[in-house]
């Protein structure tokens, strides 16, 4: 029997990672790791933040080189591990850092280093484009391929690097949080590529902080902890407090505590009065008061991200009004909102929300240093108030002094929320806050943003996540593309009354 | 709360990475420190001239324009910025001072009028790339050249001479020590306090890690930017008046390439033209480096050609190693063997 025959029959496994272990400074990502996956196979892969899934991901890409082990996919060994290595034997990654060249078009992006080539080495655009539209249409969107990417939003961004993934014919298709920016109808939309693609006998690996996800999608789950493999078992054999027990190392404790009723005499503390942008976003109005939690959601192209931005002064509205904080300040740019007390806490973190190459001592002091008058900083003082939110927030990090970016993404998330809660705001605006958070620190910052607002806060939840909504919000905001906004209510509020508005699946 | 409990596991090992700290910022300059050691090691060992009390005091006058020139750059890379007209500001405001000189002003009028021009100038390119959003590098290159032609049109092409103004900073001494090297040093040690204890340094920092991120965190970015250009300027202001006092000229062509040796110094250094890195002290190093090479070279009678030689190797030497350290075979060899020897370890 020929070695492809055999794999074929899936006898040799379609990924396997022997002995793997990576050490960045004082932390092991990787510890003696072991994983096979067989061909039409997709496997979920959970694990808490900083658990090494990510670092796992980028060893079989070959965008990171193991200090030891071998990876070897479909029977070759990863030599020399580089991504042009790893493509060429068949793997497609969609990795957890948006991976979008700003400048180049939608076209070029979605074909990123396939582009159609013309006999004389010259690109062949009108196919590129052809091609490009296609796999957009796979994925479910519309996009001019003509346009350039940096002007798109997370999610149309996001639908970018799934169709590149989807359409490189690969043999190993791995996914690192692929749905973080996608609302439900999107999400649903993948998952049946996804299937479609196991049902062509590609491996898949899937790695989601969003557990029902999980239990939907795939046939078998790896857990991981601490840069090792703790368990791997059929879907089927697994309950969901199971699952966490293995990710967490203990089962967690209680559920989310009801939601506090609003305060209906609270201070109104963000005023927006018809706001326009674009052709996005039109005439939106919201006003928020002390002690409340407006969750607002919408698929792509909605107009979320720019009422997010118009909020925290980065972007001004075509017409209309932002006013925030105490006397309803006119807000004008981020650091006039935070002034008047309004921390924003982005979508794209590693572009917009932290200091990758600066401590975290720099990222957590750094809003409340910006807004003081006082033009001298004390290193030691600054030291002790950034341990301080280490420690209370749980960041897993070996002290203050490593730079951000060597922080896995939901760790980042908390410095950044750490940041302005050191600041004292009072209104928060928050896109996506726990994209990307395990569910242990999800609960954790859930009680966090009830103790906010309990303690008068103003808070506004740009959302995609039903469950989070659900358990956060006094209100919900609902944007469409087409149609004009509609609030709901909290008692309005379930699953069947999302869907007939058209956001959720 | 039940998630809050890897703090404290974190919290323990916190202190100690805390101790490792300070050393490491030590280390990364000490090939540095080295190469310096190494130069003038060599130049003792080939000349009796190089390590005399008469010779060092002449290098520190030579790296005085330099010096304070590189404290600017220092702060603008900080930020993720240049300039690249500082050399030609520099010796157009010492054309204006020797000018100003010839019609009889005196030293504190010619002071405050080079400080004040130096401080318009870089308000001014700080205001137009901070508010009108243009990139640094083809804005100061323009400005540059219009500076240099500037200077030839005042100087009207030659050296304007004045011979006495400003001749004790320049070339003379302060309480027995080089007075250019006073100034260096004042220089140095605020601009090392800025950078690390006012909130300007702490911003510059962010904004030459991530500008959107800076932005949205709340910083003023434009104000910072404009507050750096003008003091990086205003040390230019400082330089021109040196270079005044120790060329006893208004050389138009006397700040030739000192903007590019200033941010060959600050990369040295451990700056980067991406931003977010740098420190006065590696700069200070790179300075030194620079010019010791350049003294040594002249002590040993090497033709002075062979200067920009030198300088080039090592720039080039010093992005290698760094590149090797940072994701080379050097670091890989490191990382390996310390998985290697910490499996070996007892469990965590
Ligand atoms: N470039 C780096 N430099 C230093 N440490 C790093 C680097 N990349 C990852 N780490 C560390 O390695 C560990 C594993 O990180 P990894 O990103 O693989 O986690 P993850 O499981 O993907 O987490 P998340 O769910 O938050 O994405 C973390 O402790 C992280 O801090
Ligand atoms: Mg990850």
């Amino acid at each position: 029997m020929s070695d492809e025959e055999r794999r074929n029959r899936g006898e040799v496994p379609a990924l396997e990672l022997q002995g793997v272990s990576k050490r960045y400074g004082p932390t092991l990502a990787l510890d003696d790791l072991r994983l096979t996956l067989a061909a039409g196979e997709i496997r979920g892969l959970v694990g808490e933040n900083g658990a090494g899934k990510s670092s796992l991901i980028k060893a079989v890409a070959g965008a990171m080189v193991p200090d030891v082990g071998t990876v070897t996919i479909g029977g070759h060994r990863l030599t020399p591990p580089t991504p042009t290595v790893a493509r060429r034997l068949g793997v497609s990654v969609l990795f957890q850092e948006r991976q979008i060249a700003p400048d180049l078009s939608v076209a070029e992006n979605v074909l990123l280093g396939a582009l159609p080539r013309r006999q004389w080495g010259g690109v062949d655009w009108p196919n590129a484009y052809r091609r490009a539209a296609t796999e957009l249409e796979r994925v479910g969107i519309e996009l001019d391929p003509r346009l350039s990417a940096g002007r798109l939003t997370p999610a149309e961004q996001q639908s970018i690097e799934i169709a590149r993934a989807i359409s490189r014919d690969a043999r190993v298709l791995i996914m690192d949080e692929p749905t973080a920016a996608l609302s439900g109808t999107e999400s649903e939309r993948l998952f049946s590529l996804l299937r479609n693609a196991r049902e062509r006998g590609v491996a898949v690996l899937y790695v989601s902080h969003h557990l029902p996800e999980i239990f939907e999608l795939v046939d078998s789950v790896t857990v991981m902890r601490d840069g090792r493999v703790v368990a791997t078992q059929p879907i089927e054999t697994v309950e969901l407090d199971r699952l966490v027990e293995l990710m967490f190392g203990r089962s967690l404790e209680g559920e989310v505590a009801e939601l506090d009723e609003a305060p209906v005499d609270g201070e109104v503390l963000v005023q927006a009065d018809h706001l326009v942008v674009g052709d996005v976003l039109r005439d939106v109005s919201l006003d928020v008061r002390a002690g409340e939690i407006v969750a607002v959601t919408g698929g792509v192209g909605s107009g979320r991200r720019e009422l997010a931005r118009c909020l925290a002064g980065a972007q001004r509205p075509d017409r209309g009004v932002v006013r925030v904080g105490r006397g309803l300040r006119r807000v004008r740019s981020p650091h006039g909102a935070a002034r008047a007390g309004v921390a924003f806490v982005p979508e794209d973190r590693k572009r917009e929300g932290v200091f990758l190459e600066l401590d975290l001592t720099e990222n957590i002091n750094v809003a409340t240093e910006a807004l003081h008058r006082v033009p001298v900083v004390r290193p030691r003082r600054r030291r002790g108030i950034s341990d301080r939110w280490i420690t209370r927030l749980g960041v897993r990090a070996p002290g203050s002094a490593i730079p951000a970016g060597a922080l896995s993404g939901g760790n980042q998330q908390k410095v950044i929320l750490g940041r302005w809660l050191e600041a004292g705001a009072r209104v928060f605006v928050l896109d996506e806050p726990t994209a990307g958070i395990d569910i242990n620190a999800k609960l954790d910052i859930y009680e966090l943003l009830k103790d906010l607002a309990a303690a008068g806060a103003a808070l506004v939840v740009f959302s995609s996540d039903f469950e989070e909504i659900r358990l956060l919000a006094h209100r919900v905001l609902v944007l469409r593309r087409d149609k004009g906004p509609t609030w709901l209510g909290r008692k309005a509020l379930s699953e069947r009354s999302l869907f007939e508005i058209g956001v959720a699946p | 709360m039940s998630a809050l409990a890897g703090g404290e596991a974190a919290k323990a090992k916190a202190t100690s990475a805390g101790r490792r700290r300070l050393p490491k910022a030590l280390t990364s300059l000490l090939p540095l420190a080295l190469a310096l050691i190494a130069v003038g090691a060599y130049a003792t060992s080939q000349t009796d001239l190089f390590l005399t009390s008469q010779n060092l005091s002449t290098l520190v006058q030579q790296i005085a324009v330099l010096g304070v020139l590189a404290a600017g750059t220092t702060l603008l890379l900080a930020a993720g910025m240049f300039d690249l007209s500082i050399g030609a500001l520099a010796a157009l405001l010492s054309v204006i001072g020797a000018k100003l000189a010839e019609g009889g002003s005196g030293e504190l009028t010619i002071l405050i009028v080079c400080l004040a021009c130096a401080l318009l100038a870089g308000a001014l390119t700080g205001s137009i790339v901070a508010l009108l959003r243009v990139g640094p590098f083809i804005l100061t290159l323009g400005a540059a050249s219009v500076y240099a032609s500037l200077a030839l049109v005042v100087a009207g092409g030659r050296p304007v001479p004045a011979s006495d103004v400003f001749a004790t900073l320049g070339l003379g001494e302060w309480f027995g020590l080089p007075s250019a090297g006073i100034v260096l040093a004042v220089v140095l040690l605020l601009a090392a306090l800025l950078l690390r204890y006012a909130r300007l340094g702490r911003n510059a920092y962010a904004v030459g890690s991530s500008e959107d991120t800076a932005f949205l965190a709340g910083i003023p970015v434009a104000r910072v930017k404009i507050a750096l250009f003008s003091l990086s300027s205003l040390l230019v202001g400082i330089g021109g008046v040196i270079l005044l006092g120790r060329l006893g000229a208004g050389d138009p062509v006397g700040g030739a390439g000192l903007e590019l040796q200033a941010i060959a110094a600050a990369v040295l250094g451990g700056a980067s033209l991406g931003g977010g890195r740098g420190s006065i002290l590696g700069t200070m190093l790179g300075v030194a480096l620079l010019g010791t090479i350049a003294n040594a070279l002249t002590l040993l009678g090497v033709q002075a050609f062979w200067q920009q030689f030198a300088y080039g190797m090592v720039l080039i030497i010093a992005v290698i190693l760094t590149a090797l350290r940072e994701h080379g075979l050097l670091a890989h060899a490191r990382r390996t063997l310390d998985t290697r020897l910490g499996r070996l370890r007892p469990a965590r």
